[in-house]
This record gives C-alpha cells, structure tokens and sequence, in this order.
C-alpha cells in the first residue's frame, strides 16, 4: 500500500469516528433515551426544524412571541387550533386530530380579532370577523381579493396562506402575469325617430401577454 | 483492488456526515421569515412582484408617472379607503387598491407630494356627471362604467391615454337615402342596414401602464375610417358653378366663384400637412398648415379655438368639453351665428391656416337651421355636404350618402 492510499484510509477511518464514535454503536443512537415531556415541547420541534426556526429567529415577526427563544412558540401557531385535541402528557392525553402539531393557515389567527396571542386582524379582505362585527372590512376594493380568496383553492398551503406567505414572508415566489394587451370596443351609432347616438355594445379584453415574475427572499 | 476498497469507503464516510448534518428541508424556504411591518407605511415592495409595472411605466412619454412611487397611485392618500398599515387592519382594502383615474384627475385634481395630477377637463365635473354632453367621448365614458376591464370609467382613458392596444368595431348605417325639398326640408326615405368597420389600434406592447403624452394622442389612430372618408380633395364631376370636393365628412370650395372663391381652408383637408394627407399645397395664399391630422380634426371642427371678443358664440363652442365636440355643421353656420367676420370680432381664433375666420351662414331666406335640427344629428352634415357637391341645386333632389370610410354620394343615382 503505498502512503498516500495509507493517509487516505487513515483519514476516512478518523472522520468517520469523529460522527460515530461519540455514540453507543447502534443502528439509531439516543433511540431508548426518552424525552421528559414535562419540560415542554420546543426544543423538540427544533431538533428536526432548526432551519424554521432559524428563519423565524431572523424574521420581523412571529419570533420570541412567548417571551422565551427555546423553540416553545412553535407551539404558538401549531398547536393553536383549539378544535384540534393534541397529545399532551401533562393531561394524559393521547391525542386525536393531531399528535404533535398541525399546520395552520395565517388567517386562523389573523381572521380572528379573538385569537389567544392577539394577532393583529388582517382586514381588508372582507375575510376576518371585523366585518361580521364592525361591517368595516368590506374588502370593497383590495387589489388583491382575488389572489387571496382564490389561492384558498390550490391546497399547497391551508387555506389562503399561499398569498399571505408570498408577500409577508421572504419565500421564493414565482408568478406568471397574464395580462390584457388588447380591448376590443364595439360601439354602435344607433337612433331613434329623432336622435343618433353612439353605444358601446361590448368591451372585452384580449391579447393576452405574461409577465414572469421572480420574487427571491 | 484495496485502493477501491478505500475510496468507496471514503465516499459512504462523507456521505454520512453530509446527511446527518442538515436539517429537515422546508416546503416553502422563507415562508417562516416573516417581513417586518411595523412602519407607518407600506414595509412590502411591490416590485418584488410587479416590476413589470414599474417597468412599463419607465416607458411612458415624458415620464408620465414614471417617478411616482407605487404607494402614490394605489394607497392614494385623502381618500376614504383605510388599507393595512402598521396599527390598522385595512378595511376597504388590505395592501393596494385599483384606483379610478379620476380619483387624481376628477375634481379639482390632486397633488401628490411635489408633483400636481391635473383635473381631466369636463370628465372631472359631477354636475351633470363627466359634464356636457357635448363632448364626444361622454358615451364612451358613460357606458365604459358598465364593463368590468377595468375600475369605473378607466377603460376609456386608457383607450386614448395608454399604450393599450385597441380594436375599434364602428357600426353605422350604411347610407342614408333621403330627400332635400326646395323649402331645404329633409326627408328620410331610408336608413341602411348596420355597416361594420373595424380599426384597429396597435401598439407593441399594449401596456396599459405606458402613458402617452397628450401631442401623441391620434384622433386618426381610432377614427381613420373617419380620415378616410375625408381626405379626398378630387373636385365633383359637375357643370354647376357651385362645386365641392368629394370629401365626405368635411365641405369646403363649395362657394366656387364671385368675391370669394370659397376655399375656406378651415376645413380644407389639403391644407392638412401629413403623412397621410395629400400634402399641403402651397399655390393655397395661406401662410401656415395644419401639422398634422389630429390638429386639422381639432381646430377645425371638433375643437375650434373660438373668439372671445366675438359677440356671440354657439352654445356647443362655449360648453367645456374634453378632447372633441359633438357638434352638427348647423351649430355655427346658421342665422344667428354664422357671417362672423373679422371686424365683428371672428368667431375662430389662431385656426390655422388662414387669417379669414368668416363663418359662412346659411341661407337666411329659406335655409334655416330648424329645417335639419330634427333629424338625427348624423343626418345633419350629410345634408350639407350631399347639397354641395350636388352643386347647391334648387329643385328637390334625393340623395344616398353613405358612411364612413365610404366617401361616395349618389344625386338620383348619379355620383357626385
């Protein structure tokens, strides 16, 4: 064996010890030690979801919500549906809609002036309660309505997060405009016994043209 | 055969230690990372996603709106929509709003920040809404607030404001048949069937964010049918001392003749110095040209600049209007308001190209305005017009005029 095949092999055999020697040689380390539930659930979201966490830590929002950075607002938003019964030790309680966690659409909170963490409402869509209450978020004349109430039906994301999320969140999004580039106006000078008069018969839109757009965060 | 051996040993080695050492991928990467909002205006730029916009509006002529910001258009301010902002939830919109163009040029116009919208002359009045009927594109905008292209009226001023590409569909009768009495009466004998005309106004990118400057806006760009009926100045094949061109829709050279020859240039479509036109012709003792079609349309006819001094002006020249008028060729010639001269006080003003502004009036005797403002006023210049290049006959004649871009006129089934 010649020496540079010899360091190589001595190197592979040192880095592999340096990942796997610190552990009990299984086929899962740590399996059959246990968590103490009691001590909360945070740190276990972050130990398979460090990259959202991190990507809240960075965020304007949503971060240190419960006064503490241990993970434990993760709970915040996905254990917030009070119509879910989750797993809970403390309550010995085995779960039923949802063991864990379960994903949750940015207007359950935001649609909801009664919301537990006191969300600031979303108004202008004619989507949150303040209509039903105030009869003030009429949503008359939201640019983007149709974006919200119709991403409602893609299922990528619950319900209409999918444009919330794509304005309020620093995701990639990719969005293909297709617009009008051409009207055709039909208008007719018609008339009666005593006077001529032009009327616009139809004006729809055609020609359409896409603008791709790339929103990158 | 150990030197494999080690290598793919390696391999597995480092691909361990990359898998174990990266977190669970997200579906959505960034969705977490939420945008802080918390200023008092808008924190969201709405160019990460519409700088297609932005874009067509750096192409506007003479930068119209090119450097307002997004905010200024669609979070107007001083309007009563309440959008999101850092304390408020928005309540007739969230981020933005469509608005109406009239919400800046409406009234009495708005400023925003340094730079002052300009009110939209008589569309801008309430009383009565989009002002007197005399403007010829009311309709237009009336009606435009019955489709859904766009908010309220915006689909009219794009039309003309914008480089939206437009297909123009004109329906009209195809011809009138009618009889001129010797008492200058008019009878209808028929209205023909609907003609169709198409005109198509096309620009390449058809965005309705790129605006156009005013002096770039084209009557012929929607009207060409109209132009093409006009621009004929080939003489009238007829004996009589009164004699006309065959432009339709326009009369002039119709006084052939006498102290005047009659070649009032204020309608005189040779006068027109344009691509299109047959050029100006210079044997004309006139000093200036119309410079272009647009210019010849406006101060002609649909939008003369009319004497103050004059003693009496027609209603329909004193009424304020937007780009053009609806206007019948009786409106200024006629008992009361033509025979302005230039020691009267002319009627028109600085109407190129020449410096006589009589407006010849009509009969006094026989010839009176009542005799034609019955009819629908899309007979009135076919009276007029059909008249003189008939040679101003006095017996009763029966023509067949037909529309726009036709230029044809039947004088009992003989041309003219």
């Amino acid at each position: 064996m010649s020496t540079l095949k010899m360091v190589f092999a001595i190197m592979a055999i040192v880095f592999l010890g340096i990942v796997a020697l610190p552990y009990a040689v299984s086929l899962f380390t740590g399996q059959h030690t246990w968590y103490e539930l009691s001590e909360g659930y945070g740190s276990k979201c972050v130990k398979c979801h460090a990259d959202i966490y991190g990507e809240l830590s960075a965020g304007g929002h949503h971060k240190n919500i419960v006064g503490v950075d241990d993970g434990e607002e993760c709970l915040i938003c996905h254990r917030a549906n009070e119509s879910i019964i989750y797993a809970n030790a403390s309550r010995s309680r085995g779960g039923e809609e949802a063991h864990a966690a379960s994903t949750i659409n940015c207007g359950y909170c935001h649609f909801n002036s009664s919301n537990p963490t006191g969300a600031p409402v979303a108004g202008g869509f004619r989507l949150s309660d303040y209509y039903e209450k105030y009869g003030n978020d009429t949503g008359a004349n939201a640019s983007h309505y149709d974006f919200v109430v119709q991403s409602r039906e893609t299922g990528i994301l619950q319900n209409e997060s999918e444009s919330c999320v794509a304005c309020h969140t620093k995701a990639n999004v990719t969005i293909h405009f297709n617009v009008t580039t051409e009207a055709t106006i039909v208008a007719n000078n018609t008339y009666n016994t005593s006077h001529s008069y032009w009327v616009i018969e139809d004006i729809t839109a055609s020609n359409y043209t896409t603008y791709k757009e790339v929103k990158e965060g | 055969m150990k030197w494999r051996f080690f290598a793919l040993f390696a391999t597995l080695a480092f691909i361990l230690v990359f898998v174990s050492s990266i977190d669970v991928v997200t579906l959505f990467h960034g969705s977490h990372n939420v945008i802080d909002i918390t200023s008092s205006g808008n924190d969201i730029n709405c160019t990460w996603c519409h700088q297609w916009v932005q874009d067509n509006l750096s192409n506007s002529a003479e930068g119209i709106h090119a450097d307002f910001r997004c905010e200024d258009c669609h979070r107007i301010k001083d309007t009563e929509i309440v959008f999101a902002s850092h304390g408020k939830s928005g309540e007739q919109a969230h981020a933005a709003y469509t608005p109406r163009c009239l919400d800046c040029h409406g009234g009495s116009g708005k400023q925003i920040g340094s730079k002052s919208a300009p009110p939209a002359p008589a569309f801008n009045e309430t009383v009565p809404l989009y002002g007197s009927d005399v403007s010829a594109h009311k309709p237009f905008v009336n009606w435009s607030l019955g489709y859904n292209l766009s908010v309220g009226e915006n689909e009219a001023c794009l039309a003309c404001h914008t480089n939206y590409s437009i297909k123009n569909v004109f329906k009209r009768p195809e011809y009138f048949d009618f009889w001129v009495k010797k008492d200058l009466s008019v009878s209808v004998i028929e209205i023909g069937s609907t003609n169709t005309t198409n005109i198509s106004k096309f620009t390449e990118s058809g965005a309705k964010h790129e605006f156009k400057a005013i002096n770039q806006i084209k009557c012929e760009d929607c009207h060409s049918d109209v132009w093409q009926a006009a621009n004929h100045t080939e003489l009238s094949d007829l004996s009589e001392p009164i004699s006309a061109t065959k432009a339709s829709h326009v009369c002039w050279k119709w006084h052939h003749g006498g102290g005047k020859e009659g070649n009032n240039p204020m309608h005189n479509v040779t006068c027109v110095d344009s691509e299109y036109s047959v050029s100006s012709n210079p044997s004309y003792p006139y000093t200036d040209y119309y410079d272009n079609i647009t210019e010849f349309c406006s101060l002609s006819c649909h939008k003369p600049v009319v004497s103050t001094s004059s003693t009496a002006v027609p209603p329909v020249l004193e009424a304020n209007v937007h780009a053009a008028r609806r206007i019948s060729c009786y409106d200024c010639h006629n008992n009361t308001y033509g025979s302005k001269t230039i020691s009267d006080g002319p009627l028109f003003l600085y109407v190129k190209p020449n410096n006589d502004n009589e407006t010849p009036r009509i009969d006094t005797s026989t010839h009176t305005s009542s005799n034609v403002y019955p009819e629908r006023l899309f007979m009135h210049a076919e009276t007029c017009i059909a008249c003189k290049r008939a040679g101003a006959p006095s017996s009763d004649k029966r023509f067949k005029t037909y529309t726009e871009p036709n230029n044809t006129m039947l004088s009992d089934s003989t041309p003219i």
